[in-house]
């Protein structure tokens, strides 16, 4: 994923955040100054263990991670993924127990936020604190759409819907131009992400791409036509809330 | 006593053409649809081929079992046939 080294570590965060909502100069100085610090996670490691009880919350700078659960077997489940600008646990701030693991899919650069800091500004700036709030709400309608993907669609609708979003968040943050993006998912994550075999995303890709809707080559997937691709997944991205109103 | 498990060759339309497949069946009742699968249809990372559990009914099915792994053999497929329906 594409950063600029000399933007600020919060660049994304703070477009994510302005897609929604103004922000003041101070809020956005706030922003920048509350991540104490920032670290290199190599591709495959742990950010934050289930189980952890995590006295800051983890912002992705760059990269992609992932969380998930794993099964007695050793099944495991992706419930979320996770783009430059997102946090992987704010929630971590109020449950202090996390209830699943969040893993780096490609390397990742992070910055945290002690939980006290975040004490500290849900009494001293109540706005902020709003669109915090607005961050894991976002969190809750990706799930939902997730799940009903998972449920009912499509396995080609699934993924079709996946790719649909990324390119949604990732024109928000603005990494990834119009019609191709960057995303280091392997085809096993893709099955963990989906719940599907990896036989079965396979030929998924290969559907999608014989109909000419995308082009998937190692990390660079390529929209060939949008359109299609979101009459396909049945796509509406209402559930991304890309509306700037007073919050 | 354990009922008969007979494997049959099945041409089966999967997306994309027809694959070589099995049709297993126990005691005569179909059992599972098994599909051989070339590395590069299991993943980019896969170095070899193996079977494919394309569907499985009774205790080879959803209701019971999340879907197995790719079967390195044909047998190895097989004897997890045989497991499950030992094991209902």
């Amino acid at each position: 994923m594409k950063t600029d080294a000399s933007a600020p570590l919060t660049a994304s965060l703070v477009r994510k955040l302005e897609a929604r909502d103004d922000l003041s100069d101070e809020e956005r100085a706030i922003i920048e100054q509350m991540f104490t610090e920032v670290r290199l996670i190599k591709a495959g490691d742990d950010i934050v263990r289930d189980g952890d009880r995590p006295r800051h919350s983890t912002l992705v700078v760059s990269g992609v991670a992932a969380r998930y659960k794993v099964l007695q077997e050793g099944e495991r489940q992706i419930t979320a993924l996770h783009l430059a600008g997102d946090f992987v646990d704010l929630h971590s701030f109020m449950l202090k127990e996390m209830d699943h693991g969040v893993t780096a899919i490609s390397q990742c650069r992070i910055a945290t936020v002690p939980h006290e800091t975040l004490s500290a500004l849900s009494v001293s700036q109540p706005h902020l604190t709003r669109l915090f709030w607005l961050l894991t709400l976002l969190d809750g309608a990706m799930h939902r759409e997730w799940l009903v993907a998972m449920g009912r669609r499509s396995a080609v609708g699934q993924l079709a819907h996946l790719i649909c979003e990324l390119k949604r968040r990732l024109s928000v943050v603005g990494t990834g131009d119009q019609d191709s993006f960057t995303m280091p998912v392997t085809q096993v994550d893709l099955s963990d992400i989906l719940g599907l075999s990896s036989v079965h995303v396979n030929r998924v890709l290969q559907e999608l791409r014989g109909d000419n809707l995308i082009a998937w080559k190692g990390v660079n997937v390529s929209i060939l036509d949008w359109e299609g691709l979101q009459r396909v997944a049945e796509f509406d991205d209402r559930y991304l809330h890309i509306v700037k109103e007073p919050r | 006593m354990a009922d008969v498990i007979d494997s049959n060759r099945v041409d089966v339309l999967v997306d994309g053409g027809s694959s070589d497949g099995r049709l297993v069946t126990a005691g005569g009742k179909l059992a599972a649809v098994l599909v051989r699968v070339t590395a590069a249809e299991i993943s980019e990372t896969a170095t070899e081929g193996g079977w494919f559990l394309e569907a499985g009914f009774g205790p080879c099915g959803i209701l019971k079992t999340p879907a197995p792994d790719i079967f390195r053999s044909e047998g190895e497929a097989l004897r997890w046939i045989e497991r499950q329906l030992e094991s209902d």
